[in-house]
């Protein structure tokens, strides 16, 4: 019952012609995907080649997250673009690891760092 | 158990009619002497009347019969002339003349009853009626009578003479010349008369026995020719003759005796040289009329005192019955008013004891019975006393008593009645022994059916007079409606708290870790009931919900509001809205003239959270259980409910943590408003109650805490009070979640914050509530493919082993067409969870995780913040 702020915030920012950074704050369960899930169709569907999203303040994530941000990576990677998930914090990341997430998309330890190595190729 | 009236002297309008009432009688007294005065004059004028009248027949009575005189005189003389002209007298023959004189002479009654004689011119008695013809009889020549008529030539009377004859008679002799036939005075006819004869008889024929004649001498021929001592009297009397007016009356003199105080009336005649004189003494003249003015002003004295006598009798005796009539109006309106302020049966019955005692000082006491609804007598009331107490013990023996009571008699005494004396002999030996006069009343309602009894005693024998009967009649009528009244009132009052209670949660539904406590006191004051109320409503997923709420106003309006906002509570409640959220809805359910305080929170055993808001409500009170400083639950709220349009409302809610053995408590104002205080002195109380009671269970509480604020604001409003004292974490957690994806955030923080109050580490936490989401967002997904549903979670901590339950009634299904990203749920919970185990029923689906545990117990968990 308490806390009923907003499950979670999307911030959208570009950084490039065909540069964004998606930003969530909160938690990113099934409640919320959807809305991630538009969030970064729309973005590819405006034709955004490199995307990064930022978990810096993510507090918690799930399997239908992590579904909506691979499905996001796969779709961006066949159309020659890239998604990097940038400043994970460790309760995520352990997430992450166990779904082997890093394993098919690109993880940054900073958005700077992302946006950076986007002129390359994913690493890892 | 005493009464005072109001001070008669307050009322104005009293002062001109009382003082007309005081003067009343001097007002009387006064006109009945003038009254009486003027009667006295007017007897006086009577008197006076009366004495002139026995003067004027005294001196009429005088003048007649002096007339009388006269007349016999002039007839005595007339007859003797006629008798000188006969020719045998005026021959001069003396024997002639003798036997004419015996001629003449009747035998009866004679004119001249001594005799009639002539002389000659020496004075020689020649012929006589007493002698024989031819003698000669005394020679007279010296006698005055004589000697007058041979000068005068005119008749003469002569003085008071003493007869020469053997008996002396007392004679009078009338004289009158004789002639002869040429015109010579020849001698002297003369007629006598024994005046002793004469005078008495004719005074007395006159009325006037006691009179006295006196001759020409001046004796009294009356008596023994004695004279006057007054002789210059007489010789008044004598010469205030005059011929038209012979007679006169002296009103106020000395007598004739020479005393004084006489009244003396009197005539002359001048033919005899006679003067009649009646002579009395004023007091034996006036004896009569002042006998008559005497009884007159007796009887003016006696009727004037008689109509005063009357008057002042009739006044004190209004006044008395003007007294008796005050008191009893007095005793009445008090009455009435200690009538008007009593609310239930007994407070009725004290009233009419009470004033039945004001009534009767001398009474033992008074017992004052009512019917119950069976119509069983108990003792409603009782005058302080032994014989009261003793009697007020038999109370099943009264209420026989006033069974047996007849009806129509309204006054019984007891020992005049053979059923209640033999009933009261049934009593206690002394009771029957001590009391003198024992009466009994009943109280009939409308109906004629007996609603009370009342037993008045007395020590000793005391008769009752009409007016005390009258007055203990009124009472018992006044008191018997009011009873009656007060009567359907308790019951009315009896049902609208049996509905009150019934609509009040009776037993409240267990709430893990809590021990919970619930009153609800009606007020004393006033038979309707308020609409305070409480409720708690434990939901689904784990939460108790509570309302502690005060409708504005009193009767059946505030309660159906009550019962409308109760329900709607529990609707909501039940509908998983937050306090605000529900606070919110109510708002709805409020007219427009219709006004509701309420707080509700949410209790939340598992994470020992609260969730308040208050519409206008007084804060509840969380104390914790170290003697902390008890904080008031104020920071979130919004107006009461009905206060604004619904569309204005802004309410808000607040959280707070509850410590270890915390106490919560939330109430209505009659627990703390006491007019003219400010209710932060109530509140202060609650929270120092709350401070000392720590160590008791909620109920103690609640009773503590209603009591002192009993002792302090009376008791007179309704309470609602509801008490929640945390007891201990539970180990386990069970709750039912709806298959609703936004709500699953809420029900990881509270996985997490139980987690970490028993003590278990971030990463563990994670992992459990991590497991426990993918569970979740498979009973959704997959069991009840988004159609919405409940999922039960059930937590248990054992010897450091987590185990977590999750169970939908959905029917699960793989969806192929979702592709491979659908997968990753279950490796996700095996990757965090020791132990996983998917368990597919026909009604659903079982997950069941296990977990050991890296650290132990809770108890390091609760001491950080």
């Amino acid at each position: 019952v308490p806390g009923y702020a907003e499950p979670l915030e999307i911030t959208v920012s570009q950084r490039g012609e065909q540069t964004f950074v998606v930003s969530l704050a909160g938690e990113l369960d099934l409640g919320t995907s959807p809305e991630v899930a538009r969030t970064l169709e729309g973005l590819i569907g405006n034709g955004a080649r490199r995307v990064v999203v930022d978990l810096a303040r993510l507090e918690f994530l799930d399997s239908s997250g992590i579904n909506v941000l691979v499905s996001a990576a796969r779709s961006m990677d066949g159309d020659g673009g890239a998604l990097t998930l940038a400043a994970v914090q460790p309760l995520v990341r352990r997430v992450l690891d166990i779904a082997h997430v890093p394993e098919v998309v690109a993880v940054a330890d900073s958005v700077e760092l992302a946006l950076g190595r986007n002129g390359g190729a994913a690493a890892s | 158990m005493s009464s005072a009236g109001p001070a008669p002297s307050d009322r104005p309008e009293l002062h001109a009619p009382l003082l007309l009432r005081r003067w009343a009688p001097v007002a009387v007294l006064g006109v009945v002497l003038a009254l009486a005065a003027i009667a006295a004059a007017v007897s006086w004028r009577q008197y006076d009347d009366r004495r002139d009248t026995v003067l004027g027949d005294l001196k009429t009575r005088v003048v007649l019969t002096n007339f009388v005189f006269q007349v016999y005189f002039n007839g005595a003389i007339s007859l003797l002339n006629s008798v000188a002209a006969a020719p045998v007298v005026r021959s001069g023959d003396p024997r002639a003349m003798s036997a004419y004189f015996h001629r003449l002479q009747p035998k009866k009654n004679p004119p001249f009853n001594a005799g009639i004689g002539w002389i000659d011119a020496h004075g020689q008695s020649q012929a006589s009626s007493t002698r024989p013809a031819g003698t000669k009889g005394a020679n007279v020549a010296d006698r005055t009578y004589f000697k007058q008529v041979m000068k005068t030539g005119q008749p003469y009377v002569s003085e008071g003479l003493i007869g020469r004859n053997a008996k002396r008679s007392r004679l009078v002799v009338m004289a009158v010349p004789t002639v002869d036939g040429r015109g010579r005075r020849t001698g002297v006819l003369a007629g006598a008369i024994n005046v002793g004869a004469i005078s008495a008889a004719a005074l007395a024929q006159f009325g006037l026995a006691g009179a006295s004649i006196f001759d020409r001498s001046g004796q009294n021929l009356v008596a023994g020719f004695t004279k006057p001592r007054n002789i210059a009297l007489l010789q008044r009397m004598r010469k205030a003759t005059n011929p038209l007016n012979p007679g006169g009356i002296y009103t106020d003199t000395r007598g004739l005796d020479g005393r004084s105080g006489h009244v003396v009336a009197y005539a002359n005649t001048p033919l005899a040289g006679w003067t009649l004189a009646v002579d009395r003494s004023r007091s034996s003249l006036f004896a009569s009329a002042q006998r008559a003015l005497l009884l007159e002003l007796l009887l003016i004295a006696g009727v004037a005192m008689l109509v005063f006598g009357l008057f002042l009798w009739s006044y004190v005796r209004g006044r008395r019955d003007a007294d008796r009539r005050r008191v009893r109006e007095l005793l009445r309106s008090e009455l009435a008013r200690t009538l008007g302020a009593a609310t239930n049966v007994n407070e009725v019955a004290g009233a009419v004891a009470s004033a039945l005692e004001s009534a009767f000082p001398a009474a033992l006491g008074v017992i004052a019975l009512a019917a119950d609804d069976d119509g069983r007598m108990t003792v409603a009331a009782r005058s302080e006393g032994e014989l009261p107490r003793r009697l007020a013990e038999h109370q099943e023996v009264l209420g026989s008593v006033a069974a047996v009571a007849d009806p129509s008699v309204r006054v019984a005494a007891i020992e005049t009645h053979a059923e209640l004396r033999n009933r009261l002999r049934e009593l206690d030996a002394a009771v029957d022994g001590a009391a003198g006069s024992v009466y009994v009343l009943p109280l009939l309602t409308g109906a004629g059916l007996q609603s009370g009894l009342l037993v008045l005693l007395f020590g000793t024998e005391h008769g009752l007079s009409p007016d005390e009967q009258s007055l203990i009649a009124s009472h018992a009528e006044q008191s018997a409606r009011v009873l009656e009244r007060a009567r359907v009132q308790e019951r009315e009052h009896n049902v609208a708290i049996t509905l009150q209670r019934a609509l009040l949660a009776q037993s409240l539904p267990t709430v893990v870790s809590f021990d919970m406590a619930q009153r609800y006191e009606a007020g004393s004051a006033g038979l309707e009931v308020g609409g305070d109320w409480y409720d708690v409503v434990l939901r689904e997923d784990g939460l108790a919900l509570a309302i502690v709420g005060d409708v504005a106003g009193r009767g059946v309006t505030a309660a159906t509001l009550m019962g409308r906002l109760r329900s709607a509570f529990q609707a909501y409640a039940s509908d998983l809205a937050s306090p605000a959220e529900i606070l919110r809805r109510l708002v709805r359910h409020v007219a427009y003239d219709e006004m509701a305080t309420a707080v509700v929170l949410a209790i939340d055993p598992y994470t020992r959270e609260v969730t308040y808001a208050s519409a206008g409500h007084l804060p509840p009170v969380l104390a914790d259980g170290d003697g902390g400083e008890p904080e008031l639950l104020q920071e979130a709220g919004g107006p009461p409910l009905g206060a604004l349009p619904i569309a204005d409302v802004v309410m808000r809610e607040a959280t707070t943590t509850l410590p270890p053995r915390a106490t919560l408590i939330a109430y209505t104002d009659g627990l703390i408003e006491r007019r003219g205080e400010s209710i932060d002195v109530g509140i202060e109380l609650v929270r120092r109650v709350l401070g000392e009671t720590t160590s008791l269970g909620a109920d103690a509480v609640a009773g503590r805490v209603l009591a002192e604020a009993a002792e302090r604001v009376g008791g007179e409003d309704d309470v609602a009070l509801l008490v929640l004292r945390s007891v201990e974490l539970p180990d386990r957690m069970e709750v039912e979640i709806p298959a609703d994806p936004p709500t699953l955030r809420g029900t990881r923080r509270r996985l997490q914050r139980w987690l970490t109050l028993h003590g278990v580490d971030e990463e563990q936490r994670c992992d459990a509530v991590l497991a426990v989401s993918e569970a979740c967002n498979n009973a959704i997904e997959h069991a009840y493919r988004n159609q919405g549903g409940t999922i039960r979670l059930s937590l248990s901590l054992e010897d450091g082993l987590l185990r977590i339950h999750v169970e939908d009634r959905g029917l699960w299904r793989l969806d192929s067409d979702r592709g491979v990203e659908r997968g990753r749920g279950l490796p996700i919970m095996r990757g965090v969870m020791d132990s996983v185990e998917i368990e597919r029923r026909s009604g659903g689906t079982l997950v069941r995780f296990e977990q050991r545990l890296r650290t132990a117990g809770p108890e390091a968990a609760l001491k950080p913040a």
